[in-house]
Parts: C-alpha cells; structure tokens; sequence
C-alpha cells in the first residue's frame, strides 16, 4: 500500500472528512459499478452505495493492512448491498423464488450492445436471481458461501442460478436480435 | 472464495463486460454521505483520540493524586497563588517572575534581536517556531514569534518592511472577558509578495452584490496573540496599533479582514491608506472593529479597480518611476513543418535551451521594421490583437475565417463552400466543383448521426473548412467543418463537376486534389512565417525603445507604431544606415552592450525602490484595530474581458483523483493571480500564459504549467480535465513558489 493510502486511511479512522471525500473520490466509481450490478436501477444503487461509504468509515480500523485494500473495500461494499437488499426485501431470500415475479417487466434497451445494456440486462432479473447470480457469476462465491449467506439451501442456489443465466441469456439474446 | 464451477462461454462474457464497468455516482452523492457521517466521524475522533490519550490521562491522574497526596500545605497554597482567580478554566499561567531571560527573548537563536524593555525587533522566520497554538493556522510563510509580558505591552518592528505592531499594556482579554496577566506569545506574519499569498492558502477573492472580484494585493498581514496555546483578544473598548506600509502604491486600496469560519474577505473601509501622510494624522482617523462586521459586509462598498490599472500598478512599477527596459530574449529560428497546424511553434522564450540567433534576429528586425514604417508591409489585426499570445491560441485562431456552404436546389443538395473573406485561398482549387454529401455513411466523431445532420443543417456560417481526399484517384473526400459553437463535425462527400453530367475521373480528381493541398500548405506556411517574423520583430524592437516606450505592452507599443510612423522611419532609416541589418559585429556589441544597460538600471532601480521603502515615500496607514486576524490592503478588479468558466475535474500525474479546496492561476507577466470562487471551476482565457495551482482538501499542492494548460484548453471542450503534478514535497517556503514559478 503507497505512503498516501495509508495516510488517508489514518485520516479517516480519525474522522477527518476531507480525508473520507479522498477516499471516496478514488473508489466511487469502482464501487458504483457493484452496487449496479445488485441494484434494480440507479436510484438504488446510490443509496447501497451510500450504505456502503458509511460501513467503510465505520470500519476501516478494522483493516489491518492484510490482503488488499481494494478487495477489502470490494467486500465490504458487496456485504453492504446484500444488507441493503435485506432490508428492503426480507422474503425475496426464502427458498421459494421460482413462484416470485419479476421486479419489472422485460424492456429492450435502446442502445448499441454495450456494457450498459447488459449491465440494464442484469438489472431486470428478479433480485433473488440477480444476487446469486452477482455472488456467484461475477464475485465468485461458492454455492455454499451463498448459501450461508443469504440463509437458504445449496441446492436452492444452484437452481436459482442456474434459472438466472437462462432468463439473462434470454434477455442478452433479444437485445442482440434488436441491436442487429 | 474459490469458484469451483466451469463457467459457460456466456458466464465468461458476462463476467467479462460487467467486471470492465467504470460508472461514476451521482454528483451529489458525497453530499449526502458527508451529511450522514458528520455525527459517525465524533465518534471516530472521539474513540481515535481517547485511545491514543488514555494512557496519558491515566498518568496524569495518578500524578496528580500523588501530588494532592503527598504536597506540604505551604506548596499547595503557592500553587493556588499561581492560577488565575478571574478565570477557573486558566490554571497555567506563567508568573513574571518565574519567566527566565531566554524565555523573554524572542523565540529562535538564529534571528536577529533586540530588546529593550519591551520593544522587539525580530525578522520573521521558521527556526524555532515550534509551538503554535492548535487554533493558529499553520502555512509556510515566515513568522515572528514575540513573548511579552500582557501588564506591559509590546512594541514589534519588523526589520524587513519596517511594520510596527504594538498592543498596549493590560489591554489583552481571554474568551470569558477576564484580564490576562503574565506571559503572552504574539505571532506576526506578513505577506507581501505573490509568492507568500500562494503559500497562505488564503483564498484572494471578494464578492459582494455587484459580484465577485479578484485581490490585487498590496500586502496582507495576520497578528494573534495567546498564551499557552490559548487565544487572547482585546479588552472591549480597546485597540491595538499596526503602522502598515503597503508593498505597492495601489490607487484604490482598501482594508478587508478575513471572516475565517466563512473563508470570506469582509470590507472593513477604503479610508485607512494615504500616501506619504502624517502619521499622527493616521493615527486619529482610524478605528476598526472587524468584529463588528459579525458576518456581513460594510454597507459601503470597496472601489472596483480597473485591469489595465492593475496590470500598470503591478508591472510599471512605483508612481514616479521611469519603465525599465527589457531584457534581451532571444530565441531560436524555428522549423518550419508542413504539418504546422498539429504542432506548436514556440514563442521566444528566457529559459529555452535552444542554440541563440539574436544577430539574425536583429537584422530581420530591422528589415521588418523599415517595411512596416515605409508601408511596404501591413501590420496583420490578428497579430496586433494579441501579440504575445501563445502557440494555441494562433494556430487556433489564424486557421479561421467564414465560409458559407452555397446548395444547389437539385435532389442530391449539391453544395459548394464560399469564402466569404478570401482566406482559405486554397478553395479555389475547387472552382467549377460541388460536393455532394454521402448520407449513408455514419458520423467520424462520437456525435450521433441526427446530430451532425442537426449541425450541417443549421448552420450557417462555418469558421473552418478541411478537406481530406479519401483513396487517391478517388473523389471521395472527408469533410471536417467548423463551427463556433459546436465544434467540429466531419462528413463524408464526393467531388462532382458542375457541368455535364458531373463525373470526375481519378486522373481529374488527384489533380485537384493535389492543388488544393499544395495551395492550402503555401498559405499556412505564408501564416506562419508572417507570424514568425512578427514575432521577432516585437521582441527585439524592444532593444531600441525610447525611454516612454518601455512602460508599453507589446500590443500598445505596435500601436504605437502605426500612429507615429515618420519616427518608426527616421528610427529604422538610421538603424539600417548605421549597420544594424547586416554588420554582424556591431550587432553583437549592440546587443551587449543592451544587456548591460538593462542590468544596471534594473540594480539602480532595485536601490531606489528599497530607499523608497526606508523613506517612507509609499501607501502608508496606521491603523487601530479592535480584533486579531488577518488583514489585506487591496484593490479589488475584475477582468476586462470576462472569463469563461468551465466545470473542471483534476487527477494527479499519478492517475488518482484530486478533491479540490483552493484554485489559484497566475498569469506572470502581468502579475495578476486569481483566485477561484468555486474550484471545481476554472476560468478560460485563450491567450493568456496561467499557471493553475491547486490545493486540495488534504493540503497537497499541485501544480499545471501554463503551456500544458494552453494545451488543455486548446483540445478539450466541455468538463476540463486537468493532470496536475504533486508539488507539495518541493514548497518548503515561499521562495521554493518563486523558484517554481519563475518569478
């Protein structure tokens, strides 16, 4: 970790908010792009992200300097979200998912086949899918870790992943039809 | 966490494009976080502090238990003696007589002292000023620290700009009113140069209802007094003294006083600063109770000064004064590159390391001189506009003019591109030609399609007109057209002949093409050794101003020029005559002996302005003041034109994002150093050589030259965004500015 990083870092246990703007302002973007992927649209992803500042100034003396700082900001910003959608959804964890419906219906972007667009592709799965399928697929985690996690069975997971890569693909495959 | 599963080729891709997502948060998201985490970061503090001062308190609690436990009575008794029985809070102030010598005298070994009973005299410095109270702004100008006795007063004289301060006896209060006795520390600094204003971090901008208004400084100076780290003030009702001399004789100089919880300059009064007055009479005018002012602004309000009053007050030197003559600067003859328009060609600059030309100069000086007095050459408007403008801002507005796209009413919307003003000579290559646009090609730019159609469409006067032919043999071609307000936007077209049937065979096509390019480079190379040559020309006409001529500007002098021609031909006629264009040694002796003329009356000037100082001869106040802070004499301005303001965005060379407090640029030449009201905002002035300077809410400094900033401003539209290098480690002190800055 560079001299400064570790400077800003004391500065912000100390409560010193210029240093807390610093650290903000190097990491928002990369840790927006989380909170996107696991919210329904931006509003939401704003106040994860939000959540997720106000967990890492909290505890940010809580790190030690063992393993990277950007992966330890990383995961406090995904527990953060998975909190957030917690709050916000208290049932959509339970094992039952298949029957829930989807937070919003099917749009096609308007755009070119970009980043964006399978990033809003993402965003239309329903929650439950569309956190396994982040934890999963994009952060990594083991079925188990998941399972643990949000508090609902292994196989639960696999299925529901499994359900999420057929609804993204479906969903990737018709903007595609409509970008050609 | 270990991914045990095999990822499909979608999951891949999708892993892939949303691991690459790089979206920025809304602009007012750190808002609502800082909002939120105000009441967190006490605790933060709160648990940082208690646990770094726990083992401390607990020390000092079982001392003073000892202490309570094991002290005579005669010793508690004299220590109750010893605090202060006005104030409960105060228990530690320093009894006279327990001061020692060394304690009395001012602080740091180094600087020179006198004391005589309790008048000091102490250069400001930084050695040994160690003990700042927490509530004292740090920054790295010099400061002198006086240690007095608060029942008998201090005189303070600054040796170096002969200052006085002086707070008369038992007139010093605590927060709470009570009295003061014993000890006190009083910290004065000054800040009297640009350098030092740069390194206060002071903002140095004014606003009030008729708007916000840059500084033109003519000294600031900051007092303050405490005793053990605690701030004192004056007892209601009374003043303390500040005999001031103004660094410059600014003809609208006013006194402000920095309000420092807002960070805001309030206008205290224009009366205080007479030249060359009594001081007695000084003395009875002025009373000044800042606080009073309790966050608003005087009902009165400063006098605007004027830019080029500005700019004269700061470069011609004191009233009385004559100009002093240019330094020789002489520069290399440039390369002249075909491709000129997409490189910069450097104006002379004093610290190039190029190979010098200064005989060649002269001689071409001298020509050019005895053309433009006989009339055998013109001097261009767009040069007299703004000579010394820099390589951005010529190659930007030289390849300029009005061109006004003719439609033939057909089906296919022919159109040829008209000069309105002759410029862009090299059109006439295209007589007897339309262009027809290819409406099933996508844009070049990023631009969307429906927008470039928008702007080709509407727009009615285009400012640049470039053609690139596609293939060669081909009359395809890209167009990119210019507009004021939007940039540019690029198109494909054909080239078509107006007659027959309009079909241009390759042979037909190269060569026009070929012509267009060949007439197009003759006259950007015909600019640019105009410019060349007109440059050399103003530089080293400077070697033979008369004595009025060196308080000119450049572009004043070339008016000068042209309204006084019969001597321009006498001074030039003589020149030639007497060898000045082509005897190479005589040349050279001129110009030694130039060099050394201005050398001396740069010394001799250097002498008279310090006797100035010493004789009193300059902007003088003394001034009674009811409160502690930091005080300005200034003049307030705003620019002649008005600047364009840009949002601006700012990384580090290093790539990390910079937060930013306090924007300055400085524009050397004519000393004018603005300070920014919102720093996420920069001004743009094309033309103008501005060094940015920035610090940032951690206290780093950085730095932008002002040909990166020319640069910048010559490319970018829109957000700026500026790679600034971290200075922070080089700034020791106000002279380590002067030696970044070049001034």
């Amino acid at each position: 970790m560079d001299a400064q990083l570790q400077q800003i870092i004391t500065e912000c246990c100390r409560g010193k908010m210029a240093a807390q703007r610093v650290l903000f302002e190097r990491y928002q973007s990369r840790l927006f792009s989380v909170c996107l992927r696991y919210a329904r649209d931006r509003p939401e992803a704003q106040d994860m992200l939000q959540e997720a500042f106000l967990t890492i100034f909290r505890d940010l003396g809580q790190y030690k300097g063992q393993g990277s700082f950007d992966g330890w900001m990383h995961r406090v910003t995904v527990r953060s979200a998975l909190q957030h959608l917690r709050k916000r959804n208290p049932l959509r964890f339970a094992d039952d998912y298949d029957d829930l419906p989807s937070d919003s219906s099917i749009v096609v972007p308007d755009t070119e086949f970009t980043k964006e667009a399978i990033l809003k592709c993402v965003q239309q799965l329903p929650i439950g899918y569309r956190t396994i399928f982040n934890m999963h697929c994009i952060e990594a985690w083991s079925y188990t870790e998941i399972a643990t996690e949000l508090g609902i069975t292994e196989s639960s997971v696999r299925s529901q992943y499994s359900r999420a890569c057929k609804q993204l693909r479906e969903l990737v495959n018709t903007m595609f039809t409509f970008a050609l | 966490m270990e991914n045990n599963f095999n990822n499909s080729d979608f999951e891949k891709f999708i892993n892939k494009e949303l691991g690459g997502l790089d979206e920025p948060a809304q602009d007012n998201t750190w808002d609502m976080i800082a909002a939120r985490q105000k009441k967190s970061n006490i605790w933060l503090k709160t648990r940082y502090y208690g646990t770094v001062a726990a083992p401390f308190v607990g020390i000092v609690l079982v001392a003073l238990f000892a202490i309570r436990q094991f002290a005579t009575p005669s010793e508690q008794q004299q220590s109750a003696s010893n605090t202060n029985p006005n104030n409960a809070n105060n228990t530690l102030v320093v009894p006279i007589d327990s001061v020692q010598p060394e304690q009395i005298a001012p602080i740091g070994s180094a600087l020179s002292t006198t004391v005589e009973h309790n008048k000091f005299e102490v250069a400001p410095g930084n050695t040994g000023i160690n003990e700042y109270p927490k509530w004292y702004s740090k920054n790295k100008v010099p400061v002198a620290q006086i240690r007095f006795d608060a029942d008998k007063g201090v005189e303070y004289r600054n040796p170096e700009s002969g200052n006085i301060v002086t707070i008369g006896a038992n007139t010093l209060v605590y927060a709470d009113g009570a009295p003061v006795k014993g000890m006190v520390d009083m910290y004065f600094r000054e800040y009297r140069s640009i350098p030092d204003m740069l390194a206060s971090d002071v903002p140095m901008h004014y606003n009030d209802d008729r708007g916000s208004f840059f500084f033109n400084s003519g000294g600031m100076f900051d007092v303050r007094v405490s005793q053990l780290g605690k701030e004192l003030f004056m007892a209601p009702g009374e003043a303390y003294q500040v005999d001031f001399t103004a660094k410059d004789n600014l003809s609208k100089a006013s006194l402000f006083y920095l309000d420092e919880k807002a960070n805001n300059w309030g206008f205290v009064s224009e009366q205080p600063f007479m030249q060359d007055a009594p001081k007695s009479r000084l003395a009875a005018l002025n009373t000044f109770d800042a606080r009073s002012l309790n966050g608003n602004t005087n009902v009165n309000l400063p006098p605007i000064s004027r830019e080029e009053d500005v700019i004269r007050e700061n470069t011609d030197h004191k009233k009385g004064e004559t100009c002093l003559p240019y330094a020789p600067n002489f520069s290399t003859n440039q390369v002249i590159k075909r491709s000129w328009i997409n490189e910069t060609i450097s104006p002379p600059s004093p610290n190039s390391n190029a190979p010098k030309d200064a005989v060649g100069w002269v001689k071409e000086a001298v020509n050019t001189g005895l053309d433009l007095a006989y009339g055998k050459r013109t001097l261009p408007r767009w040069y007299c506009k703004n000579p010394t403008a820099n390589d951005a801002y010529f190659t930007n507005s030289m390849d300029r003019s009005e061109i006004k796209l003719i439609f033939a009413n057909d089906e296919e919307m022919r159109f040829f591109p008209q000069d309105i003003n002759n410029t862009f000579t090299e059109l006439n290559a295209f007589k007897d030609c339309y262009f027809i646009r290819s409406t099933d090609t996508l844009p070049l730019s990023s631009s969307s399609l429906k927008k470039v159609d928008q702007i080709f469409n509407q727009t009615n006067i285009w400012r640049s007109f470039t053609i690139i032919q596609d293939e060669v043999g081909k009359p395809g071609c890209t167009i990119t057209l210019g507009t004021e307000r939007d940039g540019f936007i690029r198109i494909h077209a054909k080239l078509v002949r107006t007659s027959e049937a309009g079909i241009i065979d390759a042979k037909d096509a190269q060569a026009i093409y070929s012509k267009y390019w060949d007439l197009r480079e003759k006259r950007l190379d015909g600019m640019l050794a105009e410019l060349q040559s007109l440059r050399r020309f103003t530089e080293t006409s400077k070697m033979f101003y008369s004595e009025e001529e060196r308080c000119y500007s450049e572009k004043e002098w070339l008016q000068y020029f042209e309204k006084n021609l019969p001597i321009m031909r006498a001074r030039y006629s003589a020149l030639a005559q007497k060898g000045m264009n082509s005897n190479d040694k005589l040349i050279k002796q001129e110009i030694e002996s130039w060099a050394t003329m201005v050398r001396d009356q740069k010394i001799a000037f250097a002498d008279r302005v310090a006797a100035k100082m010493t004789s009193g001869q300059q902007l003088t106040a003394m001034l009674s003041l009811m409160s502690f802070g930091t005080y300005n004499c200034d003049q307030i301005y705003q620019l002649t034109k008005m600047p364009m303001y840009s949002a601006a965005k700012y990384i580090s060379t290093t790539g990390q994002v910079i937060v930013a407090r306090n924007l300055r640029v400085l524009e050397k030449s004519s000393r004018l150093f603005l300070s920014m009201k919102d720093p996420e905002k920069i001004c743009i002035l094309p033309g103008r050589n501005l060094d940015v300077l920035l610090t940032d809410v951690m206290g780093r400094t950085f730095h932008m030259t002002s040909a990166d900033y020319n640069k910048l401003i010559a490319k970018e539209r829109g957000t700026y965004t500026l790679t600034m290098t971290d200075v922070t480690d080089t700034l020791k002190s106000p002279s380590d500015w002067a030696s970044l800055l070049g001034i």
